[in-house]
């Protein structure tokens, strides 16, 4: 079955079926895992397919967040435009940052993207004329999808399903494309893939570009659903920590990776928090969510994807014509 | 007609001269060995034709043009392809999508580089390992994996560096049947290799360095009887007088 109908059919299936039973703080759990689930799609397509790990994704998700929310507010236009905007704002910040930042390799790089995230940070808190500062920014407007308004949380919940959906589906088409297979050697093997006639610095550039945009969209989504936006919601290194922990924890390199370690993590997170015993110490379900991430990263370095494939392997020995792109 | 020329190429690292004006010439279709001791300078001068080093002097010519600077990626799209020494496969990639990503950068779309990955693997007898993850094969096979890899880029002039490197003595026979075997489709090959009996089997000419200069060139027969070269291999006393 091709991916696009697998992918349409289970869309669907989840459309139909959750509206029988959820109730508003199951669609908020719901629209939240969606929501993760493209901001990992995002992180995976740089920090997985190409193997440049960034530790300061956030940044382009807060250009798309402050981008969609200004330009809803202003101007009111089309959620599918103001996302598509927010994105493209995203993508283009990463070029002058990609010239800068890809000098440098390993954990150098990822300390660069983690220090250009918190150079935002500090000018989202002081450009108080653009951001309105640490007090944020209320939505004015309600977003329009299609021109249908949009307000409450199944609203966005059907609009989150779809998105993802097409993010994820994107990213699965991308990694098919001769950029694709380039995103991977340069991963696998920068001098290997230069001596093949690739230019690891467009390549890198390119991979860079798409992983922004896509984070600008789900951020400019972010921003729309949850009707405010301040530097703490979106800038903050847990928010870039978050992006690699959903897509190490499913599988790193795969796309079904960060869908599975949206769905397990942002689960977790939500019932961690409902616990009684928790809820006397504010922060200590962090305690159960980073055990769960360590123990998960020591005995499945490959995530959770990785496991199921060896629980297969393990019962069946046998294969067929191998293709990276499968492997999720 | 030359297809790469080599004039006057020095490098140095620092207070290290590794290579001294070095000179020599490739005809089309030829194969040229390429040998010295360890430490001659072979990768070194290797590295800087294929565009991982830029000299200190001289000039690089392939196929008309100067190439001095031209960083590896353009050179391969030009047509000069290499192996490596150390082998460098992309690990957790098959060996057929190893061979994806090398035609990928001269087809125009996923279906050709398929098609000619296909016709590569089969050139190199990989096929029983098409799947197979590159990380988990042999020596043997790596090595078998960067010539295919490299000709699935379409080259007209191939550096080869060390390719039998590690491999046992009937792995070395079948590695100098490819390399015949390609030279004849119209390849240029330039050969760095330590068993002479491989570089003598292949050889149009030889080329020796010795500490960063080149000592002898000519025709395999002669540069094996070259008193240069014995001496530098075997030390003074082996050289008649």
């Amino acid at each position: 079955m091709k991916p696009v109908i697998y992918v349409m059919i289970v869309t669907g299936i989840i459309a139909v079926i959750v509206p029988l039973f959820a109730d508003l703080y199951l669609y908020s759990i719901l629209t939240t895992v969606l929501i993760w689930i493209m901001l990992g799609q995002a992180w995976n397509l740089l920090g997985g397919f190409t193997g440049q790990i960034s530790f300061g994704h956030a940044m382009f998700l807060a250009i798309g967040a402050y981008s969609s929310m200004i330009i809803t507010n202003s101007l009111n236009l089309d959620m599918i435009l103001t996302l598509l905007v927010g994105g493209l704002f995203a993508g283009l910040f990463s070029f002058p940052l990609g010239l800068l930042i890809f000098r440098l390799k390993g954990p150098y790089f990822a300390l660069a993207t983690l220090a250009f995230a918190e150079i935002l940070h500090i000018v989202a808190r002081n450009w108080k004329g653009l951001t309105n500062g640490g007090e944020g920014m209320m939505l004015s407007n309600n977003a329009t999808f299609l021109g249908i308004e949009i307000f409450s949380n199944d609203e966005y919940f059907f609009v989150a399903l779809l998105l993802a959906a097409i993010v994820s589906l994107s990213c699965y088409y991308l990694m098919k494309t001769k950029a694709g297979y380039s995103f991977i050697a340069i991963r696998e093997n920068q001098d290997a893939a230069e001596a093949m006639g690739i230019n690891s610095t467009r390549t890198k550039s390119t991979a860079l570009f798409f992983s922004a945009f896509l984070a600008g969209v789900a951020g400019g989504f972010y921003g729309l659903y949850n009707k405010f936006i301040d530097p703490e919601m979106t800038l903050t290194v847990h928010m870039s920590a978050e992006m690699i922990f959903v897509t190490v924890l499913g599988g790193i390199g795969t796309i079904l990776g960060p869908v599975i370690g949206s769905t397990i993590l942002i689960t977790l997170q939500e019932y961690l928090k409902e616990v009684p015993m928790f809820q006397s110490f504010s922060s200590l379900y962090l305690v159960i969510y980073g055990l769960f991430i360590m123990i998960i990263i020591v005995y499945l370095p490959g995530g959770i994807i990785d496991g199921i494939k060896k629980i297969r392997q393990y019962f069946s020995k046998g294969g067929d014509e191998s293709d990276y792109s499968k492997s999720g | 007609m030359t297809i790469l020329k080599v004039d006057n190429l020095s490098k140095k690292f620092g207070g290290l001269n590794a290579v001294k004006n070095v000179s020599f010439s490739v005809g089309k279709g030829e194969i040229l060995g390429l040998i010295g001791p360890n430490g001659a300078g072979k990768t070194t001068c290797f590295n800087m034709i294929a565009g991982v080093f830029s000299q200190s002097e001289g000039k690089i010519i392939f196929e008309g043009k100067e190439i001095n600077g031209n960083p590896p990626y353009v050179l391969n799209n030009r047509g000069l392809a290499r192996t490596f020494q150390i082998v460098k496969p992309l690990a957790k990639l098959s060996v057929f999508d190893n061979l994806m990503v090398a035609c990928l950068s001269k087809s125009k779309n996923i279906k050709d580089a398929r098609k000619k990955a296909k016709e590569v693997i089969t050139k190199t007898n990989l096929e029983e390992l098409k799947n197979t993850t590159a990380g988990s094969l042999s020596i043997g096979n790596l090595k078998r994996l960067e010539v295919a890899r490299a000709l699935a880029t379409d080259p007209t002039l191939l550096l080869m560096d060390e390719p039998m490197g590690g491999l046992t003595p009937s792995e070395v026979d079948g590695s100098i049947q490819l390399i015949k075997d390609i030279n004849k489709e119209g390849v240029t090959i330039v050969l760095v290799e330590h068993i002479m009996k491989a570089v003598m089997a292949v050889s149009d000419s030889i080329i020796v360095l010795q500490n960063g200069s080149l000592i002898s060139k000519g025709e395999p027969n002669d540069v094996v009887n070259d008193k240069n070269v014995i001496k530098a291999y075997l030390g003074d006393e082996y050289v008649k007088s």
